[in-house]
């Protein structure tokens, strides 16, 4: 049994037979792949009862690939150079994987202390399993199927090895053809269908048309008309010789006919109009609503400015492309058809010089597509990057105003903006040169048309060509020039729309970090006690944030939580908000794992107030009543008052209903606090987290929130996270964070007693306290005097 | 206790937190052991095994080195200001620690960059030798205007020292992901 499993034909296995070592006897097995010193390698290294055996090659294929490159051949082991080294385990103590940048190395203690083999980032999670089997071994702890589980890491698809866009999204990019994405977003006009035919119909009739007109201009008039054919006169039955008539007749069928085409083409107008605004808004919704459904990793890992641009913007490229663009395809393709067709009945051998243009047209539009693709994503990241640095600066105002920062903010938003243009120009002068290319082409056609109907002409002597079979001729491919180019300008709007549309699909399909399982447990009224049990958390792979962290608080007992800042304590509660998910180990509330229970039975089983109070656009009493949108306003005044926020309300003059959060009234740090208090006691849970919930107020206003707060820890499971010790008085056990690792736990007294980190921070504070107290002290007997 | 003497105590305890030692040849002894782990004395006092970590690891590479103990609370013991005025053994031990600790191959030349899905692809030269990885759409990291920082999925990372020393085929391929 093993994690990575040594491929059986693996020259790896002969050798290790060869010193009577048999694969029943390996019981673990990982790979590594750079020497201490920095160079590319092979490592296996093999775990069996009494040895750990480090095997190593160099390096001899040409190319290291990495993690996700695909269609390279898997990296494989050379024979007859593998040098093996065998350590007793007798004669080593631990193994350790110290964390390197991006990578790591192996490290072994006992006998000998030394550095084993190094590793890239790709073989991290292997290495760390490795050693934890290591000490389980050592120990002599049986092994579970558990201690062979890797580490989570970046998944690929099984078909084609793509990795995916997101981690846990399960749709490979890449077998998600542009055709499924095409169809995908053609299913947001499915309630428009009737509509969409209509529009189809009309281009339908407006192409038909309009391909006919040259015939009536051109054979018609000039021939029928002006050359006064006998089997045309003969066709409206009229008299001969009133040729006027004649005229008059054709000429206002053709208006006619063109006031047809200016009709379809404002029908296809208000019928577009009708439809564009509903599946944009549609759009918009769905993808606003995965955002909202995503968990916190998606929008930690971005920048909120591209977000937007995002749901804003190619939302609107999409729909414009179905709209105003595709129905044209249709149209145009349908002209151009009829063109052809009408082209080859009157003279074939100018029909043919017209159409093998088109296809070389189309060619080198073609060659030229990706180039325009790219820079369309560049364009597009330049955008998102001058949208990042205006959000950056706007939220940040506060912050360059205090600095007197402002030049430096405008020459940032001057560099990305700069950039932009740039991108932009790059864009447009690419974008002119395949237009002046493709008008170059377009004129050469028109003169060839003239010049072979010319010379048919003079050569045959009306016999195959007439005047006007010519007329009708240069008409034609003055015609198909415009759908011709709209054709082939499509391709980019479509490349740019599709671009758009994967990008929003991206997101609508990001699977949450965090999910519900298909069948949760449904709890009512949870008792509230949280458990534990080997939690480790990384934000980024291979940089844990959280080690191997346990504790059980019993139901209604209050938990302190204290370290330094960046130790892990504000990730710690929000695992137990399932924020996130951990990496490895479970968290459990009354024994339910919570991976396993309903989101709405933890949400209502767990309350957060947490340094950043957030306030919402709308009224205080919607605010207060976030959680509980139902709740009565006696509730919320309930709640309020035992806030100690009821009074400041009240002395708005808006009371309960003024209007805070953007663009509203603003609120003080203190009364945002509270409200965030408010909000926690109306949500009634029976477990509450505080993280730092009076940090950012000043002394006087934390007494009162701490007193709301004793109110409120009544009877619940509380985790409270704290950097003035004094407001953790009431904790039942206290819990001394450092290096992501639990490094005390016990009661005051037993941390009293064992003079540890608490010892030292509760001495540091008590004398600071102490003196800030005689400094009170004295001002105050200064003013007395 | 005076107020005096409390301030003082004061005064020290958090003097411990805030002041940073720099370690000199005068003072720290580093050496090496067989197993090729670093370790350090100063002024008599063995810390054992240590850990070297730069302070710039971008901007200025060989100074501002913060020593620290290789356990788990990786206390710093101290900083080195500039590695140079120590003698050149240690200077080479504690070379080998940060080459091994910040193992970036440099990029000499772009062979291809293929992009799908989101996705980077690149093939590359290194001083290292060919590399094949791949990044995600926040792989590329600007350190300046002419250097960049190439992270790939699993965090391996890579440096483009310089921009302006590329093809113009090269930098074509790069500047799109600029």
């Amino acid at each position: 049994m093993g994690f990575v499993k040594i491929p059986d034909s693996s020259e790896l296995l002969k050798m290790l037979s060869k010193q009577g070592i048999a694969t029943e006897d390996i019981i673990g097995y990982c790979q590594a792949d750079l020497t201490a010193d920095g160079c590319y390698a092979h490592y296996g290294l093999v775990l069996t009862h009494d040895q750990l055996v480090v095997a190593f090659a160099p390096k001899r294929s040409a190319d290291k690939v990495f993690a996700g490159y695909r269609g390279m051949a898997k990296e494989s082991w050379f024979g007859e150079s593998v040098t093996l080294s065998c350590f007793p385990l007798e004669q080593v103590d631990s193994l350790k994987v110290e964390e390197l940048i991006g990578g790591g190395s192996l490290c072994c203690f006992g006998k000998q202390n030394r550095t084993l083999c190094c590793a890239t980032g790709q073989y991290m999670a292997e290495l760390r399993q490795f050693c934890k089997v290591f000490a389980k071994v050592k120990e002599g702890t049986p092994l579970q199927e558990e201690d062979y589980k890797a580490d989570s890491r970046p998944e690929f698809c099984d078909k084609c090895g793509t990795p995916y866009v997101d981690r846990d999204r399960k749709i490979c990019p890449k077998c998600m053809d542009r055709r499924s994405l095409f169809v995908r977003t053609f299913a947001y006009f499915k309630p428009h269908k009737w509509r969409v035919i209509a529009i189809m119909l009309v281009f339908l009739v407006h192409s038909l048309i309009y391909a006919t007109l040259p015939y009536f201009s051109g054979v018609v008039y000039f021939d029928d008309v002006l050359g006064k054919k006998a089997t045309f006169q003969g066709f409206w039955s009229l008299a001969g010789g009133d040729f006027v008539l004649l005229m008059c007749l054709t000429l206002g069928t053709f208006l006619v006919l063109r006031l047809i085409t200016v009709i379809t083409q404002s029908l296809q107008a208000i019928m577009v109009a009708k439809i564009v605004p509903r599946v944009l808004c549609k759009i918009k919704q769905d993808v606003f609503s995965a955002l909202k459904r995503l968990s916190l990793k998606f929008f930690t890992d971005r920048q909120t400015g591209p977000l937007m641009t995002r749901v804003l913007g190619d939302a609107g490229e999409i729909t414009s492309f179905f709209i105003d663009g595709l129905p044209y395809v249709f149209g145009d393709g349908v002209h151009v058809i009829a063109t052809i067709a009408m082209m080859f009945v009157m003279n074939w051998q100018m029909a043919v010089l017209a159409v093998t243009v088109v296809p070389t047209l189309t060619f080198f539009s073609n060659l030229l597509r990706p180039m325009l693709w790219h820079l369309h994503g560049k364009r597009h990241r330049a955008a998102r990057g001058v949208n990042g640095v205006l959000n950056d600066s706007l939220t940040g105002a506060r912050v360059i105003k205090a600095f007197g920062k402002e030049k430096g903010a405008i020459q940032g938003f001057e560099k990305a903006s700069n950039r932009m243009a740039t991108t932009e120009v790059s864009v447009v002068a690419y974008e002119n040169r395949y237009f002046v290319l493709f008008s170059l082409g377009e004129s050469l056609l028109n003169i060839a048309v003239w010049f072979v109907g010319a010379w048919l002409i003079i050569q045959s002597g009306h016999t195959e060509m007439s005047y006007g079979t010519l007329a009708t001729f240069t008409a034609f491919v003055g015609y198909l020039s415009g759908p011709l180019q709209r054709m082939t300008d499509m391709f980019r709007w479509g490349t740019s729309s599709m671009n758009a549309a994967q990008r929003i699909f991206e997101i609508i399909d990001a699977h949450p970090d965090v999910e519900e399982k298909p069948e949760p447990v449904v709890i009512d009224r949870m008792r509230g006690e949280v458990a534990l049990n080997n939690v480790t958390f990384s934000y980024q792979p291979g940089h844990p944030v959280l080690k191997d962290v346990s504790f059980t608080i019993p139901a209604g007992q209050m938990l302190g939580i204290v370290g330094r800042s960046g130790v892990g304590k504000s990730t710690l509660v929000s695992l137990i908000a399932r924020l996130y998910d951990p990496d490895s180990g479970e968290i459990t509330i009354d024994g339910v794992r919570l991976t396993d229970l309903s989101m709405d039975s933890l949400h209502r089983c767990v309350s957060t107030v947490s340094q950043e109070s957030y306030v919402f656009m709308g009224t205080v009493a919607e605010n207060i009543a976030y959680v509980r949108p139902n709740a009565t306003r006696k509730e919320i005044v309930a709640a309020a008052v035992s806030a100690g926020a009821h009074d400041f309300i009240c002395r708005f003059p808006d009371g309960y209903d003024t209007v805070i959060g953007s663009g509203g009234r603003q609120l003080s740090g203190g009364e945002r606090q509270r409200l965030s208090v408010a909000r926690a006691i109306l949500a009634d849970s029976p477990i509450l987290i505080l993280d730092e919930a009076t940090a950012s107020v000043d002394t006087a206003t934390e007494r009162q929130i701490q007193a709301a707060l004793n109110r409120l820890i009544q009877g619940r499971t509380t985790i409270s996270i704290a950097h003035r010790l004094s407001t953790l008085r009431n904790a039942n056990m206290l819990l001394v964070m450092e290096d992501g690792k639990v490094a005390e736990y016990g009661t005051h007294e037993q941390l009293m007693e064992q003079q540890g980190i608490y010892y030292k921070l509760v001495e540091l504070q008590t004398k600071a306290l102490s003196l800030e107290g005689r400094q009170a002290a004295m001002n105050e007997n200064l003013t007395i005097e | 206790m005076t107020d005096q003497n409390i301030v003082k105590k004061e005064e020290q305890l958090v003097g411990d937190l805030l002041e940073t030692r720099f370690l000199t040849p005068r003072g720290a002894i580093f050496s090496q052991t067989e197993g090729g782990f670093l370790s350090l004395a100063v002024d008599g006092t063995d810390y054992g095994r240590v850990k070297v970590i730069r302070a710039f690891p971008f901007t200025d590479p060989a100074r501002y080195l913060s020593v620290r103990q290789a356990d788990n609370e990786e206390r710093e013991i101290g900083m080195i200001e500039d590695l140079d005025v120590f003698d050149p053994d240690t200077i080479g031990w504690i070379t080998r620690q940060l080459e091994m600790r910040y193992f970036v191959p440099k990029i000499l030349k772009v062979r291809e960059i293929k992009e799908e899905y989101g996705y980077s692809y690149w093939w590359v030269e290194t001083d290292k030798g060919t590399c094949r990885f791949t990044c995600d759409q926040n792989g590329v990291t600007k350190l300046s205007d002419t250097r960049l920082l190439i992270s790939d999925i699993d965090g391996n990372r890579f440096e483009l020292a310089d921009t302006g020393g590329l093809s113009a085929k090269e930098l074509r391929m790069v500047d799109l992901y600029m």
